[in-house]
């Protein structure tokens, strides 16, 4: 007899039990069921999230500003907010997707009831120029090749009657159409954006160019938000702060951002442009900073 | 197939028919799976840990299998990944102590039984695969990942060793012109 036959012969013998083949079948019974209601709850999961993104992303869409703060219902942004497709990349049924509703040219932005589900309101720019409030706000020349892009209103909480609550805020894209840009947002100036307030007369509190970097270790800690993010007086904005905030730079385009505070209100620009004197001259010539 | 269509049944008759399923695909494999792990175990206890682990993993996994070879090819496979992991995780374990209740060894083993106990689990491995389960060395280093030249050794090496064991007894006939 071969050692192949011995072999063969003595595994022959070797078998598992049948209490070892039950125990394993109700075991992997247990584990394939367990995995089926993970999996359920999985899909159940991704669907929700799918119908919350759907929801939720003509906001985002339609915008495409991951600078402008959260816009449904005040939340942080997500993950999914910031990398959602852009406006060129989506097309959306705007009839579907805009309120049915016309603007309220009585009122200082629109009509908030429009945006009764506290979320965002896009406007094309025949409503955006039938507010007068808005225009009032917004720049009535601009520079160089800028067109209005978009024009969203936030309104978090719809439910207020008071218009323009803190919170609200109106959103303005205006762009070249290729890199260069314009936003402006306007909102209600609170006693939240108080310690952005900067000096005109004290470049310190608002040139951040007169520090070293790193500017984390060089701008006092009680100044880090007037100069990193500065809002000045509507009498107090010169053309030479702004070209400054611009700075010097051997590219062509030159970013800044600022505010300016307009009575009640808060205009904050900003831009990616090399037409500096142009966007000053747009910025000058808004009637709320006349 | 393991996985049949059964999606437009239901869901009383998809449980049955998955249930059905299961069983086929372990008294398919059972003996296949057990006798693998008992050749490098040596050991019926943990033969049966191995067996729970391989099925448990298949469920894990979920494999599709395109013919019957395919679905015993992975069994082999897995069986033997689930060994090497068995004992990497034994040797990491503290041993306590036979107490001297501890029960004796339930039946004596056979003359090749002890002389295969003198193997090197892995060398069992290959003997099991090459004897009985009759892949090539070529076969034996694909489910492996090992190189051909190497199971021919190990293989070569391990007849050597059994020979010494079993002296007169061992295979007439058994060279390894079959590798």
């Amino acid at each position: 007899m071969s050692f192949k036959d011995k072999y063969r012969a003595e595994m022959q013998n070797v078998r598992p039990g049948a209490r070892l083949i039950c125990a394993t079948g109700q075991k992997m019974a247990a584990k394939k069921a367990a995995a089926g209601k993970t999996r359920r709850i999985r899909n159940s999961a991704l669907a929700v999230a799918c119908l919350a993104l759907a929801l939720g992303l003509p906001a985002v869409c339609q915008t495409g500003d991951a600078d402008e703060p959260a816009a449904a219902g005040g939340a942080a942004p997500t993950q999914s907010r910031l990398y959602a497709p852009g406006p060129t990349n989506v097309r959306f049924d705007e009839n579907k997707l805009r309120l049915p509703l016309p603007v309220e040219t009585s009122h200082p932005v629109a009509d908030r009831s429009l945006a009764a589900d506290g979320r965002s309101l896009s406007l094309t720019a025949e409503e955006l120029a039938r507010s007068e409030v808005c225009a009032a706000y917004l720049p009535p020349t601009l520079p160089e090749d800028m067109r209005l892009a978009a024009a969203t209103l936030y309104l978090p909480r719809a439910s207020a009657q008071t218009p323009f609550a803190p919170g609200d805020s109106l959103l303005v894209r205006y762009t070249d159409g290729r890199f260069d840009y314009l936003t402006v947002r306007i909102s209600p100036y609170t006693a939240a954006d108080a310690p952005r307030l900067a000096e005109a007369d004290r470049p310190e509190t608002w040139d951040e160019a007169l520090y070293d970097l790193p500017l984390s270790a060089s701008i006092p800690a009680d100044m880090w938000q007037q100069v990193t993010d500065p809002i000045f007086p509507a009498q107090d904005i010169t053309a030479e702060i702004v070209q400054r905030l611009a700075g010097e730079s051997d590219q062509n385009a030159r970013y800044l951002r600022f505010g300016v505070k307009a009575g009640d209100m808060l205009l904050e620009y900003t831009a990616h442009t090399p037409d500096i004197a142009g966007l000053w001259q747009a910025i000058s010539e808004t009637p709320a900073l006349q | 197939m393991v996985m049949t269509a059964f999606g437009n049944a239901p869901p009383e008759q998809r449980d049955e028919a998955a249930q059905t399923e299961l069983e086929q695909l372990i008294a398919r494999n059972a003996d296949l799976v057990y006798r693998l792990a008992y050749a490098k175990s040596g050991c019926r206890e943990d033969a049966e840990d191995i067996f729970q682990q391989v099925f448990l993993r298949f469920i894990s996994r979920r494999p599709r299998f395109d013919s019957p070879e395919h679905e015993r090819a992975w069994f082999l496979k897995v069986t033997a990944n689930c060994t090497k992991s068995f004992w990497a995780a034994a040797r990491r374990q503290k041993h306590e102590p036979l107490s001297d209740n501890a029960p004796a060894e339930e039946q004596p083993k056979s003359e090749l039984a002890e002389a295969l106990a003198q193997l090197p689990p892995d060398a069992r491995v290959l003997i099991h695969l090459f004897y009985y389960e009759g892949l090539t060395a070529v076969e034996i280093a694909e489910l492996l990942s090992r190189r051909a030249s190497t199971v021919r050794m190990q293989l070569t090496r391990a007849r050597r060793r059994l020979k010494e064991i079993l002296a007169d007894d061992f295979m007439e006939g058994d060279d390894l012109d079959e590798l």
